[in-house]
């Protein structure tokens, strides 16, 4: 029997739409686990080297089985949580707090090397980091796997911003490209020193958010979204399916988000993380998780509900 | 036509000093952004249409700039202490700000210029000292055996094994004095707990630094009485640099790692030990040559002027 764990912070939407998935079912709650990943004095995490790089051991909070296990990392693992902040000055604890960082990392990159086939969604070797922090290579990915991208404009020269910004949309300027003019940040200190990025999205409501699981590809509107609406699967052969699972590919990952704005039945990609839960909405979590285990933990049993 | 090389840093380090001085002696030309004053006088502007057509502007003190012309460029850490930004922005929003602009800055530039030292990319793994372990290891080195932990358990058992000839450091991207395991360390263990460490099998032998520019490696040697050298000078050591030669294969092996880890420009060091097996610690993706330079003689800043006009690979 197959295992899926899934790693991330305490509290966050895939702990909830874990929880959510197994509430009252004992025999799910062994297939399906939700792994907090928390600081206390009885973590017990690391990675130990031998002298031609080999891993010799990996300590992971739970006993990994290679044939059995699927692990997916959450995307607030890479966002230090700040708990004990109070016990350090600032300066120790930014120290502190990029010290574990590194050692959530390694013990990421380490039970790769160690079981190849257990992460879904591995550090990527070249950053060590689970998510893509340049937009620009996200959009290099995006466009290499077959995707045409939305036009874009980054700059701080206000003399160079298009006549209209109609239907251009500002996005965070690190990290996943997705829409933050709601930001007080920009709001407040967008001129002149911030540089901005904006792209023509188009209307909010033509946002959606192609979720690459278990090799199929589901579809979901993301801009003024409708959460009764499920994430719909797209048919194999469509030619969005076949870029978001040649995106993956090349990300060198198992599970992704793509944000795409649709314009006249096409979709045009623009932004891309390596994990599910970044941008999927909370109501969507549990049918994207359900297809990872359909494909890792053996078919879940119907539920009642 | 002299080619032409865009340096960002300020005059006042050694680093940028010493470049701007090389490509002057080689003929080449240089356009210097000061990075203290870029949020006031850097303007730039990059469109991608939608078939990935890409056009990019730079204006600096009011002045154009075609990215493209440029053969390569230094990007030196910015330095971000330096910046007169707001008062009125909190902490948080100037680490936003100063992040923001670092990454658009490079956008305006990375993919526009051929020969970049170096990539953003390239510098993260910095932050990750086990991942570059592997690296190295891959790439064909030999590396300590390392432990990385918060589990004082585990920490003194490793501790015990190698009888306590076992140094400890980050493991990550911040500076810290690499020190031997004493007995009274072995109390503060508990600490991990709340903050992993590095520690790693104690090499001894002697210190090199290989700088790659390209497919060129310079070598500097270092002896040094402390285990960490670079706290050896003056009062608490003796040490002393000298130009190194390089086997083929440890320079194929450097050059291996930094394409590994996308790097143009990389500092590897290395501990060479009396079997003369080299050991590999780490690579500095911003490296300090100056420093090396100027304590063996060895001209790296030349190297590194050659690769950014183009006149060697």
């Amino acid at each position: 029997m197959t295992r899926l764990i899934v790693w991330d912070a305490p509290d966050s939407v895939l702990q909830k739409a874990v929880e959510s998935i197994v509430a009252g079912d004992r025999h799910l709650r062994r297939r399906l686990r939700f792994l907090p990943q928390q600081w206390a004095d009885a973590t017990r995490l690391g990675a130990s080297l031998s002298r031609s790089g080999a891993p010799w051991s990996v300590r992971f909070p739970l006993r990994v089985s290679a044939e059995r296990d699927r692990i997916l990392i959450g995307p607030s693992l890479e966002t230090p949580s700040q708990g004990d902040a109070s016990a350090f000055s600032k300066r120790d604890y930014e120290y502190v707090l990029g010290e574990r960082m590194v050692l959530l990392a390694s013990v990421q990159h380490f039970l790769r090397v160690k079981y190849p086939a257990c992460l879904l969604n591995p550090p990527r070797l070249n950053t060590g980091s689970v998510m893509i922090a340049s937009p620009m290579e996200q959009r290099r990915l995006l466009r290499q796997a077959g995707f045409s991208l939305p036009r874009s404009i980054s700059t701080n020269d206000t003399t160079r911003l298009p006549s209209s910004t109609r239907g251009y949309q500002q996005m965070e300027f690190l990290g996943m490209d997705v829409p933050t003019s709601q930001n007080p940040r920009y709001r407040r200190h967008g001129e002149p020193y911030l540089p901005r990025r904006l792209v023509r999205v188009g209307r909010m409501e033509d946002l959606h958010l192609v979720t690459v699981v278990a090799k199929q590809v589901f579809e979901s509107p993301l801009g003024g979204a409708d959460p009764d609406l499920a994430p719909r699967r797209v048919p194999r052969k469509n030619p969005l399916s076949r870029a978001a699972l040649a995106a993956a590919e090349l990300a060198d990952t198992q599970v992704c988000e793509i944000v795409t704005t649709k314009v006249r039945q096409t979709h045009l990609g623009f932004g891309l993380t390596r994990t599910v839960g970044a941008v999927n909405l909370p109501e969507h979590l549990p049918v994207l998780l359900r297809a990872l285990m359909r494909q890792h933990a053996g078919k879940p049993p119907r539920r009642s509900d | 036509m002299a080619p032409r090389v865009l340096i960002c840093g300020n005059m006042s380090d050694p680093h940028v000093e010493l470049i701007a001085s090389e490509i002057a002696e080689l003929g080449g030309r240089y356009d210097l952004l000061e990075e203290s004053t870029l949020p006031y006088t850097f303007r730039g502007h990059v469109i991608e249409s939608r078939t990935g057509h890409v056009t990019r502007s730079l204006r600096y003190r009011g002045r154009s700039f075609q990215p493209t012309r440029y053969a390569g460029a230094y990007l030196r850490h910015i330095d971000t202490e330096a910046w007169e930004l707001p008062d009125e922005l909190s902490a948080d929003d100037c680490e936003a700000l100063v992040m923001a602009w670092i990454s658009f800055v490079r956008e305006v530039l990375e993919a526009a210029i051929p020969r970049l030292i170096n990539p953003m990319e390239a510098s993260l793994t910095n932050f990750y000292k086990p991942l570059q372990l592997d690296c190295l290891a891959r790439a064909g080195f030999h590396v300590p055996r390392s432990l990385l932990t918060c589990d004082p358990d585990a920490a003194r058992r490793f501790i015990a094994k190698y009888r306590g000839r076992v140094i400890f450091k980050s493991a990550s991207g911040v500076r810290s004095i690499v020190r031997l395991v004493r007995d009274e360390d072995l109390e503060r263990l508990e600490l991990l707990h709340k903050s992993p460490s590095l520690f790693q099998e104690f090499i001894e032998g002697t210190h090199a630094r290989v700088h790659c520019v390209g497919n060129r490696v310079f070598g500097v040697g270092i002896k040094a009485t402390a285990v960490d050298y670079r706290y050896s000078g003056g009062p608490r050591g003796r040490r002393a640099f000298f130009p190194l030669r390089i086997p083929d294969s440890v320079k194929s092996n450097c050059i291996t790692v930094s394409r590994m880890l996308g790097m143009n420009f990389s500092g590897v060091d290395l501990i060479i030990t009396r079997a003369k097996k080299w050991y590999a610690l780490e690579v500095n993706p911003d490296p300090a040559f100056s420093w090396f330079q100027r304590a063996s003689g060895v001209r790296i800043s030349k190297g590194v002027a050659e690769y950014l006009m183009g006149l060697r690979d």
